[in-house]
């Protein structure tokens, strides 16, 4: 273009024109170099001829530079090559043109311009000129690329974002509305929010209009509101409500942003009732109370109807529970049980997860499914009636035996379940099963205790008849014997006769343990002399021990509350104990006394000593040391547990230390009516960890 | 007392225990009836049975609740004077028994001394 450009800038205008025109011309030219924005003139080629003062401000170029290429060098180099296209075909038709492209600033810096050119014709319709002008629209720009911005984010955004005005009419609606409610956004926009998305509030209107004032007071609002998709289905949404406010800061109307947390939801109902459920299965072992439980806390955040039936062993379906939060509901539902039991031999629903013991899912119900799968006209009505939704039947299996299932039923509620929920009613199932499981063996369990402890009480009784008579002709016999001055047989007697106590004390201890099993053990209490009763023992035991002689040092200054009987059985026990396991020891001292934790008996022996490992277990029943490097002892192993469980049951502890070969302590304290319990509490009497010692008692 | 060694009435349904206390008794001068029957004690009062100076009596009988027969001797006015000693193989019983009026309680079992101490406590040595 330049090289047929021939016109000179800036004298263009005027040439060949007139006085009052050139007067006129040159109050334009003034007017024109004063604007803030870029002016040309470009020949009918297109050719620019002049910049107005405002080009060479801007662009920082001198004055001497005011032709086409100069005025392209100050173009972005992206934006050239469109410009030149379109300038040369606006050129070409003559048509006015408007374009975007970035300019240089004298300081380097592109900003963005609107490019304006018009044709100017003379009277005969020819172009014989073309005005332009270029405009700094950065600013513009920005905000423009801001709504656009927004507009893409709003479009893109996973939330639902709903615009209302101050009446709470719909006026936009974004793709992920649309997706998440099922209305698309003319179906929409100009309807009501409330009648579009049928927000419920748990506490009614009061809590509806508490939001709106809480968002006019504050400008915002979040929580979580129960609404409908179009299909009618139920959902949870997190909403986050923004008040719009103008320039002037008048509300114009609301943004709401709502994301879909109803999965969420009903996860964190399933677990909440899961943790429920596993604690009602835990509080009892009458399971079909707790299944019927379970059921009922089902509804409605589980199901709206829940039911439990279980199979009889001869095969027969029973409606253990059934529930709905309507009782009315539940009375129609048992007397429709009734009436129309299932039939067994039914291809689906609960007869056949029954028979394969393999869970029925239906996430969505179909009329059409209904109207297949239900023949009864009568029955069909019915059950359009109740509008079931969705259901799952799962099964409750035992050791791989069905026996029976949980029915979860979507109705009113409109919820569709998803696989999630179908993996969370088997997981229920399962624990309702386990717990079915745990009642059948903990009772199976249960009885079989009550018939042991019953055999040992009457074994124990049964054996003490012979005892009886026996050792009466024994010592009759040693008397007589005695008297007749027939020695040997006299004390070969007498063996018989300590041998027939020993049976005597084993029989004994069969009967305590079955006692102390089943709640039994029967204790008198009254003020004792922990003294007497030791050196009753002693007296006792001393006959039986050939070697050993039993010391007592010490006394205990006050009266104990208690059992003498059974308190004198641990001394002896504990006694007998001493002299059995200290076979190369000739003595076993007994130390009484009174501390701050109560009366104490410490029975020492030097035997052969108890090792670290069996420590912890000796005050458990039928524990006995079976090393086979040590030599065994006779006994059941139930000495030590009974002799535990009195001393708990007074309220004290049997403590014991010991040392591999060099013998054993057995501690026993009591409380004195003016200390406190030795035990520290109820909850004492565990093993403690310290080394070579355990303990037994409360 | 009156004349002669006095006469101790001994109730179980055990035939060796009876055996055993006669031997334990008789050797220690008492003179003693056995019965395995609880009807013979408790038709005591119609005077086809000698009453006896003591009677020791089961708890346990076979068909009979040796406390029942106790209580009815007690409450009757020929009978009431007559000391009772129960005997039994549950060591607990000793409660019950003391309240249906038995006199004194015995273990099952027991040391010989024990029982000819008791006997001898209520009739004295013969």
């Amino acid at each position: 273009m330049r090289d047929d450009a021939t016109t000179a800038p800036g004298g263009a205008v005027a040439a060949g024109q007139g006085e009052g025109i050139a007067r006129d011309s040159e109050y334009f030219r003034h007017l024109v170099e004063a604007l803030p924005q870029v002016i040309f003139i470009a020949d009918e080629a297109g050719e620019i001829e002049y910049f107005n003062r405002h080009w060479y401000d801007y662009t920082g170029f001198p004055d001497t530079a005011h032709g086409t290429e100069d005025w392209y060098a100050a173009i972005h180099p992206d934006d050239v090559p469109q410009l030149r296209v379109r300038r040369e075909r606006a050129v070409r038709t003559g048509e006015m043109l408007e374009v975007e492209y970035r300019l240089r600033r004298y300081d380097g810096e592109y900003r963005w311009h609107l490019g304006r050119s018009t044709p100017l014709t003379d009277g005969a319709g020819t172009i014989i000129r073309r005005f332009g002008t270029a405009t700094d629209i950065t600013e513009q720009k920005a905000v423009a690329e801001d709504l656009r911005y927004y507009a893409t984010l709003v479009r893109h955004m996973a939330e639902a974002a709903i615009t209302t005005d101050t009446r709470q009419v719909i006026r936009g609606w974004n793709p992920a509305a649309t997706e998440l409610y099922g209305w698309s956004e003319d179906e929409v926009v100009g309807r009501l929010a409330n009648d579009v998305l049928q927000t419920q509030f748990p506490n009614g209107d009061a809590e509806r209009q508490a939001i709106l004032e809480a968002i006019a007071a504050h400008g915002r609002w979040q929580g979580e509101v129960a609404q409908r998709r179009k299909d009618g289905s139920p959902l949870t949404v997190a909403a986050m409500v923004t008040l719009i406010r103008d320039a002037a800061g008048v509300p114009v109307g609301m943004t709401a942003i709502n994301r879909d947390v109803t999965q969420q939801q009903h996860l964190e109902e399933n677990l909440r009732f899961l943790a429920e459920a596993s604690r009602v299965f835990g509080s009892s072992l009458d399971y079909r109370t707790t299944l019927a439980t379970v059921a009922r806390l089902g509804v409605p955040k589980i199901a709206d109807w829940c039911a439990v039936d279980m199979l009889s062993d001869t095969g027969e379906i029973e409606r253990l529970a059934v529930a709905h939060v309507d009782p009315e509901k539940v009375a129609w539902a048992i007397e429709l049980n009734k009436s129309r039991p299932p039939d067994p031999d039914a291809p689906t629903g609960l007869p056949n997860v029954l028979r394969t013991g393999k869970s029925e899912f239906i996430p969505v119900i179909t009329d059409e499914m209904l109207a297949a799968a239900i023949q009864s006209e009568e029955d069909l009505a019915l059950v359009r009636w109740i509008g079931f939704s969705s259901v799952m039947i799962v099964p409750l299996t035992v050791q791989g035996r069905t026996i029976g299932a949980m029915s979860f039923v979507a109705a009113e509620s409109g919820r569709h379940y998803t696989p999630a929920d179908l993996a969370f009613a088997e997981e229920i199932a399962a624990r309702a099963a386990l717990a079915v499981e745990n009642a059948r063996l903990y009772t199976a369990a249960q009885s079989a205790v009550a018939v042991r402890d019953e055999f040992m009480a009457l074994a124990s009784h049964e054996l003490k008849t012979p005892v009886t008579s026996l050792k009466m002709y024994t010592q009759v016999l040693q008397r007589q014997a005695e008297r007749r001055g027939e020695a040997d047989l006299a004390t070969r007697l007498g063996r018989m006769d300590r041998q027939i106590d020993k049976l005597t004390g084993l029989i004994n201890d069969l009967l305590d343990v079955a006692r102390i099993q089943g709640g039994r053990l029967e204790y008198t209490d009254e003020t004792i002399d922990l003294n007497a009763i030791v050196h009753d023992a002693v007296t006792d035991v001393q006959p039986t021990a050939a070697k050993h002689r039993i010391t007592v040092e010490g006394t205990i200054a006050e009266r104990a509350w208690g059992d003498r009987e059974r308190l004198g059985q641990v001394i002896t026990n504990l006694l007998t104990n001493a002299v059995k396991y200290s076979p190369s020891a000739d003595r076993v001292l007994v130390r009484l006394a009174t501390s701050a934790r109560g009366a104490t008996i410490a029975v020492q022996d030097f035997g052969i000593g108890i090792a670290d490992d069996h420590l912890p277990h000796i005050f458990e029943q039928f524990y006995r040391v079976s090393d086979p490097s040590e030599k065994t002892y006779p006994g059941l192993g139930i000495g030590l547990y009974i002799a535990g469980e009195i001393v708990r049951r007074h309220g004290g502890e049997i403590l014991v230390t010991s040392q591999l070969g060099a013998g054993t302590t057995f501690t026993v304290t009591l409380p004195l009516p003016r200390h406190e319990a030795p035990g520290g509490g109820p909850t004492g009497g565990a093993t403690d960890g310290q080394r070579s010692a355990a303990r037994a008692g409360s | 007392m009156g004349s002669g060694p006095q006469r101790v009435l001994a109730v179980d349904d055990d035939p060796d225990i009876l055996d055993a206390i006669r031997l334990t008794l008789e050797d220690e001068g008492y003179l003693v009836t056995t019965t395995e029957k609880g009807e013979y004690a408790e038709n005591l009062q119609d005077g086809t049975a000698a009453c006896p100076d003591l009677i020791i009596l089961d708890v346990l009988l076979s068909g009979k609740d040796g406390r029942t027969i106790c209580r009815s001797l007690k409450n009757r006015p020929d009978t009431r004077q007559i000391p009772i000693i129960m005997i039994s193989a549950h060591p607990g019983a000793e409660e019950s028994v003391r309240a249906v009026g038995a006199d004194a309680f015995l273990a099952k079992p027991w040391d010989i001394s024990a029982l000819i101490g008791l006997v001898e406590a209520f009739l004295g040595r013969p």
